[in-house]
């Protein structure tokens, strides 16, 4: 007899039966299951990290074309000049639309 | 019996899942006996050995080859069992009616055979301080060397001798006198 197996029988501890074999395989499978879940929080944290970079590649694009596009300015340029009409201007075409219709 | 050097190896290759499986097969009996010497009840040694696990597992990555696997599964253990006995001597503390007495703890569990323990022994056990009961119960049950308990517990060797041979002495006079 192990001597290991005298101790037990003298210090009375017991197990459920099967015990060191039941536990071992549960251990294991529990490991497993820590893996796999560890996988899963991975890869939803790559699937986050990924939502999150493509929003700021998004972000710093739009804020780039913003930057560089003078089209918008350009725009905004012509409009405020189109408002911008000189009363010689005005007046000219106010006669043509207005007063010399009338005559 | 897998090897401590296959260990090391599955460690060195990043394969930790075979790492804690081989690990599992050299020392899964060593280490609930371990726990059980330490936290007494059955249900307890179970859970404080899932948590070793789960340390191990998580451990493995930064093992720094120091000591052998056998000794670092150990020090994890026996870290696991001193956290769960902490945690249930704070929970006694609360509650007024359940006894402390060594005795009364060990036949609460289910799993302890009253008729085949030995009760020399247990009285004798009960009657050191909780450093030499642990000390005595690794040297003399698990037969770990004075160096492999000093890493463990992190108690210096010098100390972890004393209290060995102080723990041996009172042992055998008890049990000499009870037989």
């Amino acid at each position: 007899m192990k001597k290991e197996h005298v101790h037990k029988e003298q210090l009375g501890y017991k197990t459920p039966k099967g015990y060191i074999e039941h536990s071992k395989n549960e251990m294991l499978i529990f490991i497993e299951g820590q893996t796999e879940m560890q996988k899963t929080v991975m890869s939803d944290r790559r699937k986050s990290l990924l939502a999150v970079a493509a929003t700021v590649i998004l972000a710093i694009g739009g804020f780039s074309i913003s930057l560089f596009d003078t089209s918008s300015d350009s725009f905004e340029q012509l409009t405020i000049e189109s408002l911008d009409v000189s009363e010689d201007e005005f007046d000219q075409w106010f006669d043509e639309n207005f007063v010399l219709n009338d005559v | 019996m897998v090897s401590e050097v296959h260990i090391v190896e599955c460690i060195k290759n990043k394969q930790f899942e075979l790492a804690v499986s081989a690990i599992s097969n050299a020392y899964h009996e060593m280490l609930y006996w371990h726990i059980r010497k330490l936290v007494k009840h059955h249900e307890s040694a179970n859970d404080a050995l899932q948590n070793t696990y789960i340390r191990i597992f998580k451990g493995l990555k930064n093992f720094k080859y120091k000591s052998s696997v056998k000794t670092w599964c150990y020090r994890i253990a026996y870290n696991e069992s001193i956290r769960l006995l902490d945690k249930n001597q704070k929970l006694r503390y609360n509650d007024r009616n359940e006894t402390n007495d060594y005795f009364a703890h060990l036949t609460a569990d289910p799993y302890f055979d009253l008729d085949t323990a030995s009760h020399a022994l247990h009285e004798s056990l009960s009657k050191l301080t909780e450093k030499q009961r642990r000390i005595f119960q690794m040297k003399y049950f698990d037969e770990l060397t004075f160096d492999e308990i000093s890493k463990i517990t992190s108690w210096n060797t010098n100390s972890i001798k004393t209290a060995y041979y102080a723990a041996k002495e009172k042992v055998t006079i008890h049990v000499i006198e009870a037989i």
